[in-house]
């Protein structure tokens, strides 16, 4: 007993003094390797605005920031601010590292690319391209054959400069119309642009006044229209059932007030759902015995990836297909269908093309029986869906495909019961 | 004279790394370049020096019982003294050593001299122990470390060396090159030392499989094998 004792109180004691002697050399080195982890850290940062006097991180004064901005540094002297971003790009889960300098003038004075783990690589002058622009970005573009790594790195440039304009330490870039307009178009026919919110669509020739630009989206969704207004140019996205919807070039709906535009749009833009009916109908045929009745969905208000939708009425019961075009690996167009029951759970899911296109990933993908991954998606209704379940290792683009697919078949199921009701 | 022995012993004849074949691990991670070898000696000898001086001066009232307890409370205690010293004052051969500076804890080196001498002996001779043994073990790593970055990297402490850089092996400053050169080293260590067996140190107090094992005393054993 006596001994146990002996050795708590030893144990205990010895315990003790060496907390003391930890506290004291804690206290000594403490502020000298804070010290240390500052210099580190505005060592990067004077990499990229070498004549700054110090730098003090503002990051948590901010509020909430976009995800791809992780530090902001404001310059103590008023030269202006250093922001480290962090993005990923879908083809590598590392993150493309960017240290940006951005002066009081609202112009970037150098930018560093830090970390870049590409497959392909997007040239050693690209970063440069973005030195002396301002928020606007008006003279920077994508470039092609990296679209993917080269938008990751212009959007991460352009969260950075929406922290500082919406936090007032600098003025707003004056942006071109060319620039509204491609930055409206989104939000006209978004089902016409891929994740990155890059325009996957075809030129149409031969327009005429009011209309000065248009395009045809590849996946069959719709159209978009530039129009020229009394009040500036509109843009108009008129889906495959040819409704419209009126943008202006400030990002607001006016759908309601630009009639003329939207006439004019509406006018010129074929219907597509309607132009493809045939094969389209067929599509929904093959998949239910015959004698089923199929009738097409007119007029539906839904602006996603949806090519068309139809009733099947099989005997007494009605279900509802619906046919998408998601957009997935290079860009290129997933055509499925999705067909729900009346109590809106999925009864057929079908898909038109390969799941995995052209060896996505290098086929490193863990996609190995492509049945069994469509029937987990059958019974489930828009409660018990989630976008996790399209999850498929190694081919990240086919199951976001599969996940718009899926968030578009259930908008689209909802409101064709209320245009049929 | 008694005393330079001890200093010595740990040198070569009872060399930590190379005929005691402890702290191997350390040993192969940080021997990729002089300079982090030389860094992770110093740090150790410098535990080890500050552990053995207050284990000897604690001997007799550390209860048998807790010792094993007390020491690692000791020596986690210098580690990280050590660690908090060279994050403020060497801050990249701080980054350089990484996760095997904290690993000195359960360096077996350190442990080891623990139960085997400083408990046993005076301050002064654990002190000596631990600088003996602390400048073996520093040595066998920049040896290592030495043949690793000339052969693997032509380079020795980052300097250039122009007439073996074209021909470097890069193989050697990784892992399978370090257990070559170890092996190489030991292989020559036993060269030199052939005839003169370090005498084998032992000790059953403490050991949970003691009552199993059915001797009456290691100690015995070994003194019989050290014949």
């Amino acid at each position: 007993m006596k001994e146990n004792i002996k050795s708590v109180v030893v144990l205990t004691a010895i315990c003790l003094v060496v907390a003391v002697l930890l506290a004291y050399t804690n206290s000594i080195t403490a502020p000298i390797i804070e010290a240390n982890k500052a210099a580190k850290a505005s060592g990067s940062l004077l990499e990229v605005m070498p004549e700054a006097a110090g730098f003090e991180n503002i990051t948590d004064t901010l509020g909430e920031l976009p995800a791809t901005v992780k530090e902001v540094h404001a310059e103590t002297s008023g030269l202006g601010h250093v922001m480290i971003l962090g993005t990923t790009t879908q083809f590598s889960s590392d993150e493309m590292g960017i240290t940006v300098a951005i002066g009081a003038d609202g112009k970037i004075s150098n930018v560093l690319l830090t970390g870049y783990y590409e497959s392909k690589d997007f040239g050693a002058d690209y970063p440069a391209t973005y030195i002396g622009q301002d928020s606007a970005l008006g003279g920077v573009d994508t470039v092609a054959g990296t679209t993917f790594s080269s938008s990751a790195f212009k959007n991460a440039i352009a969260d950075a400069f929406s922290v500082l304009v919406n936090n007032n330490l600098v003025a707003a870039g004056q942006k071109s119309e060319e620039q509204l307009i491609a930055e409206a178009m989104p939000l006209a026919l978004p089902g016409a642009f891929n994740s990155l919110g890059n325009p996957i669509t075809a030129p149409v020739e031969g327009v005429a006044a009011p209309i000065t630009q248009a395009f045809k989206a590849k996946n069959n969704c719709g159209y978009i229209y530039v129009v020229s207004t009394d009040a500036g140019s509109v843009i108009v996205g008129v889906n495959a059932f040819g409704v419209a919807k009126a943008i202006d070039l400030e990002g607001n709906d006016v759908t309601a007030t630009a009639t003329d535009a939207v006439a004019a749009a509406v006018a010129a833009a074929p219907a597509l759902a309607t132009e493809n009916l045939e094969a389209n109908t067929k599509t929904v045929a093959a998949a239910f015995e015959e004698g089923a009745v199929i009738t097409p969905v007119e007029g539906l208000n839904v602006f996603s990836d949806i090519m068309a939708a139809f009733t099947v009425t099989v005997g007494e019961e009605t279900m509802y297909a619906v046919i998408t075009g998601p957009l997935a690996y290079a860009d290129e167009t997933m055509k499925m269908m999705v067909v729900f029951n009346a109590n809106g759970e999925v009864v057929t899911y079908k898909t038109y093309t390969e799941l995995i296109l052209h060896g996505e990933y290098y086929a490193t993908h863990e996609l190995t029986d492509p049945a069994a991954y469509r029937d987990q998606f059958l019974g489930l209704t828009e409660a018990t869906y989630s976008d996790d379940m399209t999850l498929v290792a190694g081919a990240t683009m086919t199951a976001n495909a599969v996940a718009s697919n899926f968030r578009s078949a259930f908008e689209a199921f909802n409101l064709i019961k209320e245009v049929v009701a | 004279m008694k005393k330079l022995g001890i200093l010595l012993k740990g040198i070569i004849k009872e060399n930590p790394v190379l005929v005691l074949l402890l702290g191997t691990c350390p040993a192969l991670a940080t021997t990729t370049g002089v300079v982090s070898a030389l860094a992770m000696g110093i740090a150790a000898t410098a535990v080890l020096i500050c552990s053995n001086i207050v284990i000897s001066a604690l001997r007799k009232a550390i209860p048998d019982k807790v010792r094993i307890p007390c020491y690692i409370v000791v020596i986690a205690g210098f580690v990280s003294v050590v660690q908090m010293l060279m994050q403020a004052y060497f801050p990249d051969l701080y980054d350089m050593l990484g996760v095997y500076l904290a690993l000195i804890v359960v360096n077996c080196i350190i442990l080891g001299r623990a139960e085997m001498f400083a408990r046993k002996n005076g301050i002064i001779d654990s002190a000596l122990d631990g600088i003996g043994m602390g400048l073996g073990f520093t040595l066998a790593l920049v040896l290592m470390g030495s043949v690793r970055e000339i052969i693997g990297a032509g380079t020795w402490a980052g300097i250039e060396l122009t007439a073996i850089k074209p021909y470097a092996v890069s193989i050697m400053t990784s892992a399978p090159g370090g257990f070559l050169v170890f092996g190489c080293l030991i292989a020559l260590a036993n060269k030199v030392l052939s005839g003169k067996k370090a005498k084998k140190e032992c000790s059953c107090e403490g050991c949970p499989n003691s009552a199993l094992c059915g001797k009456e005393n290691c100690e015995s054993d070994a003194k019989e094998e050290n014949k």
